[in-house]
């Protein structure tokens, strides 16, 4: 699962807002150690709905594709690898506690971490997500051992 | 949207996202308000609706309480690095987010044609049989569509 977080470029989230409306949104993401990190704008639904309801659903997919099959033309299948989790998402306001999340961000791109100053960092929105649950499945392709 | 300037409104261009994209992730609110989401293959037509295969009972049985859909098809993603500013690192993509609600449709006249149409996409072969089993399609959805917008960064602007 950790190969799969570590090889995606991005992610999907998935929010329950107070109507029992769910939204998905993809984003940029770091992972480490059990927990991902995500940022975005300071305003906004995402930042609104994650205030009122922290519970958050996240999933990466990778490789997928329809795979249709050609001695059975009523078979057709989905291929992919996957890791779908929960967590509870944290806003984070510390400023070095900011800082050290955009570095492991950026460290999942191969990117540079400097320079951050702080007025990029304080208008921000920051988010860290401990996974309660995660799962990982893959269809179609090798299972690993 | 916070980000006007990356919003699509042009219905023939979510069209077009929809009918390139094979798979969305469909995003549902279980109990506790708890979100969860799966990757899914689906058909978008009469420019209204989507129908959905939907693979994991857990999601299923949460619509059959909470029939509240989102739904993301992202096409064309990849990162924009820049080779020593952070700030200037973004995404490069196509999406199309909907909010809807699923019908269930199991047993009826309606899933019978709803499977046609998923097999005329995925197994053409086998959508031209006069009658088709209730085979592993059979978790069949419709997502009447009530609300959609585009999103477009990197790319060419369009309206």
């Amino acid at each position: 699962m950790e190969e799969v977080l570590k090889e995606a470029e991005w992610l999907e989230l998935g929010l329950a807002g107070k109507d029992g409306c769910p939204y998905v949104l993809p984003m940029n993401y770091g992972y480490e150690s059990g927990f991902l990190y995500v940022h975005g704008a300071r305003e906004g639904k995402k930042v609104d709905m994650l205030r009122e309801n922290p519970k958050v659903c996240f999933q990466v997919v990778l490789g997928a594709e329809i795979q249709r099959d050609e001695n059975d033309p009523s078979e057709f299948n989905m291929k992919y690898r996957s890791v779908t989790g929960f967590g509870e998402a944290e806003i984070l306001e510390d400023i070095e506690e900011k800082r050290k999340a955009l570095h492991i961000l950026m460290h999942h791109y191969n990117g540079p971490t400097e320079p951050m100053p702080d007025a990029m960092l304080n208008g921000t929105l920051v988010v860290k997500i401990s996974i309660s649950e995660m799962t990982g499945k893959v269809n179609g392709y090798p299972k690993p051992e | 949207m916070r980000r006007s300037d990356r919003e699509v409104t042009s219905r023939e261009w979510i069209g077009v996202v929809l009918k390139e994209a094979e798979w969305l992730t469909i995003g549902v609110c279980g109990e506790n308000r708890t979100p969860a989401l799966a990757p899914v293959p689906f058909v978008y037509a009469a420019d209204r609706f989507l129908v959905c295969v939907i693979g994991e009972d857990s999601i299923y049985d949460m619509l059959k309480a909470n029939p509240k859909v989102c739904f993301q098809a992202v096409s064309r993603a990849e990162v924009i690095r820049h080779d020593s500013l952070p700030s200037k690192f973004s995404m490069r993509y196509k999406s199309v987010t909907g909010f809807g609600q699923a019908q269930i449709l199991r047993d009826t006249q309606q899933a019978e044609e709803a499977r046609r149409m998923v097999l005329e996409r995925f197994a053409p072969a086998a959508a031209k049989r006069e009658t088709l089993s209730a085979d592993r399609t059979e978790n069949v959805i419709k997502v009447e569509i009530e609300e959609v917008f585009g999103k477009s960064n990197g790319y060419q602007p369009e309206k």
